[in-house]
């Protein structure tokens, strides 16, 4: 680059995003569900389209029941995109319209999905979801419309990015100010939202980042690990 | 099927760079060589922003509601300024929708790249005109030549 | 040009046609004049405002950007001068709300209304301007009118039957405390009119009754969650549709994994499987109506065990009642095993900071007993007033409105006023407020979208959006003088007005003196000499600090003194109406509320806590009922009682009280939106007319139904229709 200046990423280890979700805190409130929504632009479907079965949520909440009454439980589980190290939708798309990015973020490059559906097929999170038709916003709804995120038209396959447009955002205010991402400056809108702070959003390769920090947590665990996914949203299950 | 294929590439990669029917004749060589004026001093956010924003016709009338007000394309301003609207420019640059391209002119000032770098000979021309092609073929060889960060994820999101 | 589209395009035109963003083709449409100058594109301004979905009054941040619609406009050139044309505006726009992190009820966050609340300001059915009824009442026909002539006929609609009855004109609101609701009740007062009625099964009134009757208290109790370390919640959803969700979630978030050592412990108490039992570690399904027999056996196993420290500062008659109860009568009617109670009352009391929290999520003829039974334990505890106890609210910097019989309001009313009020939706069919609307001699709605209630009005006098003008509100719980406050920093997208204005100029239009309060007016004589408005403004409100001098004390009494009296202290058993087998259990939806945010699609499509249902709210039916039943989730069933019936699908939850049908709020609008109108039922609708006695509330846990299955349907959408895991996640 044409610049005295280097930038964070160029002298240190690159970022490597990742998130911790505190199951004894989470309450199953679907604040998350909603802030999501609302920052990235996700279109909302009709009750025709939604019976079968093609509602777009990047993040769902999983409840589960467990036990009879009275010994009723109900698990209640954020469910995002894991951003695996391995992740099964990356190899299997024909054109390359998702892949591992250098900050460890699985990427959905809207513009080369061709919507084969292979990639959410071979997702074991079942957190990808497609546009079957081109979104409908009746006007004024569009003056909503978050103009750091790209409307996605039908045909295209979209998921969780991890609020990449807050990541740059953060990112090139730290570049403009010739200074490092502070710990807990990036926050995705759920984690923002979030009121019980049950989810937090980091660095997984600054060791003393707090997300780090509870990753190492003795109730730390990953869904589904043992395929091998190698997952980068990692829960601290419920105490008791 | 072939067919399709060679149709879509000559649709999608080449955006036509025909020239712009400006409403006003806007001469920026006037402004920049007669006047002096930096390119910052209308498109106020070029070095800092996101977007480099066209000025608006308040900015346009601090000076001409009262210098050249003779000259026919000012009068033509003057009208549309009385109408309560804005000019209609036609935009030379940017990117279609379906492109998700998220484009921000803060970090290519900030390293120091020219405005003429994307948008050419500005000094000498009349009204703006897309005197650069711009396909992601330039932002990739630039990018690389540069050292900078080709990762999908740089601009698509 | 999309790819994706390319075969369509194919088919109709040759490619080059299209035309791209860069192309020359002239716009269709002219950009109108920016009035914001300033509003340079992508770049984010952060404006203080509060949130409305509920009267909680979470502060928070709006993310304004730039955005652009299109208007319909007379031309003014000279040659097209007259004509309408189509313009795109660029404008200030609200893209999302955040929670203000200096707002002490939302430190920061939000819960699923609020998020979805910029969806209500850019709701494609809002009002774009008054409306005059044009058909016969309740057909909802209108047609635009003026503000100038609508005001004008409004006012002399109203000064005629002030001049005839003032005291017959009935304002009814929601329960917050604002701007607004200041306004609404300084206008009664101009024109002589009753004070206005709170129309709402959220108001938490027995919360408040039972504070001031126990611990003379104004106000709703405040709740120290942080501090304590096991609690006893019963009868309050307090982390789902309770006071205010987002404050004592982030309270409870704190409570378990905030403190090194000590991680809180929550039992719940509840006649439903809600998300704040879901949150616990113990939940105890009571029977409902019976939390107050419930509090009264915990007060006396207490007591008994020798596990109330301070027993000695609740009155004599109010122990010596505790210690007359009949334990196994008590036991009996909660429905809850006898040793398992005992033992979640002995892990209550053997706690070094226990805490007991009541209210009625469900509201119950006896409900007002049993919060104060739950006052009384927490006395005994040494609770009250104590840090991880129970605190005295702060004196409300807005007095809330408190009288709750809008149904006898409205059958009274000559002239009906309407603000943030739907009655229709709220009152039971037996509550005759369709027949009130009918008899009325003028109603008035200030509705920003059309809703039931003023589908029956005759003129409508669209309010802005309250995140389109200055307002204050006080947060409906605090333990110190707050206000939260916001500023108008959008411009009103349609013709719409500001209640507090419309007031004045119906006020000015009959005739009297009214001049409504602004938001300084109210929050100044309330100040830190020290806090300029500015900064509040700044800020978005402000919270004094206790011990300040110019902040008048909270008027408690010292809790030695607390119950007044044992005679206000009893516990009745719940009465229910009507003589189906089944006890119908409508709730506060996590996402619709009441109701009243059932036209916004965010909170239609995101999923039911309980049933996972989409655009859909069913009843909930237990596994062992749905068997004798033959029911399946999905059937269309009837729930029938005395006064009505309603046709909704069912929902077989594992964890539903068998004989207790629970049914989320939010269904069943006749009118609201494209989004909710004619969409599910209404459970409200059907409820018998029986009120809690010590507040006037409606009793929306007292009715008893019938349950017939009718067949199969296809009004359930689930979005994830498995309720057990498939493969449970293994703990590592």
């Amino acid at each position: 680059m044409p610049t005295g200046k280097e930038t964070h990423t160029d002298q240190a280890k690159p970022h490597r995003w990742g998130m911790v979700v505190d199951l004894d805190r989470c309450t199953g409130c679907e604040a998350c569900v909603v802030a999501c929504h609302a920052e990235n632009n996700i279109a909302v479907s009709n009750p025709e389209e939604a019976a079968r079965g093609r509602v777009n949520h990047w993040l769902r909440v999983d409840r589960y029941y467990e036990g009879q009454f009275p010994d009723v439980k109900v698990k209640y589980r954020p469910v995002l995109c894991q951003h695996c190290d391995e992740a099964p939708c990356e190899p299997v798309c024909p054109v390359n319209a998702t892949y591992h990015n250098p900050e460890g973020l699985n990427v959905q490059v809207y513009n080369r999905c061709v919507g084969t559906f292979y990639c959410a097929n071979n997702c074991p999170y079942t957190v990808r979801s497609f546009n079957w038709f081109d979104p409908q916003w009746p006007e004024p709804m569009q003056l909503q419309h978050n103009p750091d995120v790209s409307l996605r038209p039908g045909g295209v396959m979209e998921k969780c990015t991890f609020c990449i447009q807050r990541i740059k955002r953060v990112e090139e205010s730290a570049d403009a100010g010739s200074r490092p991402v502070a710990d807990g400056e990036v926050q995705p809108a759920c984690v923002q939202s979030c009121p019980a702070e049950a989810m937090v959003f980091g660095d997984l390769n600054d060791p003393d980042s707090k997300v780090s920090r509870l990753a190492g947590d003795g109730r730390a665990t990953k869904l589904m690990e043992e395929l091998g996914t190698k997952p980068k949203v990692v829960y601290l299950d419920r105490a008791r | 099927m072939k067919l399709h294929f060679l149709l879509f590439l000559a649709v999608t990669v080449s955006v036509p760079a025909v020239r712009a029917e400006q409403p006003i004749l806007f001469p920026h060589s006037t402004h920049i060589n007669k006047v002096h004026l930096k390119c910052i001093d209308c498109h106020i956010s070029a070095d800092t922003r996101d977007a480099a924003t066209i000025p608006g016709i308040r900015k346009c009338m601090l000076c001409h509601a009262k210098v050249a007000t003779d000259k026919p394309e000012i009068k033509k301003l003057a009208a549309i300024a009385a109408s309560g609207r804005e000019i209609p420019w036609q935009r030379v640059y940017g990117f279609e929708k379906a492109a998700a391209v998220k484009f921000r002119h803060g970090p290519h000032a900030r390293h120091k790249v020219p405005c003429a770098t994307c948008h050419g000979d500005m000094p000498n021309a009349i009204t703006a005109q897309p005197l650069v092609k711009h396909n992601m073929g330039t932002c990739i060889t630039c990018h690389r030549q540069n050292n900078a960060s080709d990762d999908c994820a740089t601009c698509h999101y | 040009m999309e790819r994706r589209n390319f075969f369509k395009i194919l088919s109709t035109a040759s490619a080059g046609a299209v035309a791209t963003s860069c192309g020359t083709s002239t716009d269709a449409l002219i950009p109108l004049l920016v009035p914001e100058q300033d509003l340079i594109p992508g770049v984010e301004y952060w404006h203080p405002s509060v949130c409305t979905a509920c009267p909680s009054g979470c502060g928070v941040l709006a993310r304004v950007m730039d955005g652009e619609r299109i208007i319909e406009r007379i031309s003014v050139e000279r040659s097209t001068a007259g004509k309408t044309e189509k313009l795109r505006q660029r404008l200030a726009a609200i893209k999302k709300l955040e929670g203000n992190p200096l707002d002490h009820v939302s430190g920061g966050r939000l819960c699923a209304r609020g998020q979805a609340s910029v969806q209500s300001l850019y709701n494609p059915d809002r009002l774009r301007g008054p409306m005059k009824r044009s058909g016969v009442r309740g057909e909802a026909t209108f047609q635009p009118i003026s503000w100038k002539q609508a005001i004008a006929e409004a006012s002399d609609q109203l000064l005629k039957i002030k001049a005839e009855a003032a005291d017959r004109i009935a304002i009814v609101t929601g329960p917050g405390a604002n701007t607004r609701t200041l306004a609404l009740r300084g206008f009664a007062k101009a024109i002589g009119a009753p004070e206005p009625v709170v129309c709402s099964v959220a108001s938490w009134a027995a919360e408040r009754k039972a504070a001031e009757l126990a611990l003379n208290w104004q106000g709703l109790p405040f709740y120290d969650v942080t501090n304590a370390r096991h609690i006893l919640s019963v009868g309050a959803d307090f982390l789902g549709g309770w006071i205010s969700p987002v404050h004592y979630a982030r309270q409870f978030g704190a409570f378990r994994q905030a403190r090194t050592e000590i991680r809180g412990y929550l039992a719940h108490a509840e006649s439903r499987l809600s998300i704040t039992a879901s949150a616990a570690d113990q939940w105890l399904p009571l029977k409902p109506g019976s939390e107050a027999q419930f509090l009264a056996a915990v007060g006396r196993i207490l007591l008994d065990l020798n596990l109330a420290p301070k027993a000695s500062s609740v009155p004599a008659g109010v122990l010596a009642a505790f210690r007359g109860f009949d334990l196994a009568a008590l036991i009996a009617a909660t429905g809850i095993d006898e040793r398992r109670l005992r033992q979640a009352v002995e892990q209550l009391g053997r706690s070094e900071g226990p805490l007991v929290l009541a209210g009625a999520s469900s509201i119950h003829t006896n409900s007002v007993d049993a919060i104060i039974a739950s006052h009384c334990v927490n006395m005994m505890l040494g609770n009250i007033g104590a840090p991880g106890g129970i605190l005295p609210p702060a004196k409300a910097a807005i007095e809330p409105l408190t009288n709750p019989r809008f149904a006898e309001a409205l059958s009274q009313a000559r002239a009906i006023i309407l603000d943030e009020a739907n009655p229709l939706y709220t009152a039971p069919k037996s509550a005759h407020i369709k027949e009130a609307l009918t008899k009325a001699g003028f109603v008035l709605s200030f509705a920003t979208t059309l809703d039931d209630s003023a589908a029956w009005a005759d003129l409508i006098l669209p309010a802005h959006h309250s995140l389109e003008g200055e307002l204050a509100v006080a947060p409906s719980t605090a333990s110190r003088v707050s206000l939260a406050v916001g500023g108008a920093f959008v411009q009103p997208l349609y013709e719409t007005q500001a209640v507090p204005a419309t007031l004045a100029a119906l006020a000015a239009g009959m005739n009297v003196t009214f001049q409504p309060a602004t938001a300084k007016e109210i929050a100044e004589p309330l100040l830190p000499k020290d806090l300029p408005w500015e900064t509040v403004v700044r800020e978005g409100g402000f919270h004094a600090d206790p011990g300040l001098p110019s902040v008048p004390a909270p008027k408690s009494k010292p809790a030695a003194k607390a119950v007044s009296s044992p005679a206000t202290f009893s516990v009745n058993p719940a009465k229910f109406e009507g003589d189906g087998p089944f006890l119908l259990q409508p709730y506060l939806s996590p996402q619709l509320h009441d109701g009243s945010l059932s036209n916004l699609p965010w909170l239609q499509e995101c999923p039911d806590p309980a049933s996972s249902a989409v655009w859909s709210l069913p009843v909930e039916i237990d596994p062992v009922t749905a068997q004798k039943l033959g029911i399946a989730s999905g059937d269309n069933v009837k729930l029938e009682s005395a006064t009505g019936s309603i046709t909704v699908p069912a929902y077989i939850h594992p964890g539903a009280v068998p004989g207790v049908l629970s049914m989320a709020l939010g269904g069943g609008h006749q009118h609201f939106g494209r989004y909710a109108s004619g969409r599910g039922a209404n459970p409200l609708e059907i409820l018998a007319l029986a009120h809690e006695p010590a507040t006037g509330d409606l009793a929306t846990g007292a009715t008893r139904v019938r349950l017939t299955r009718i067949g199969p349907g296809k009004d359930l959408i689930q979005y994830s229709a498995e309720d057990k895991e498939e493969r449970p996640h293994a703990h590592r």
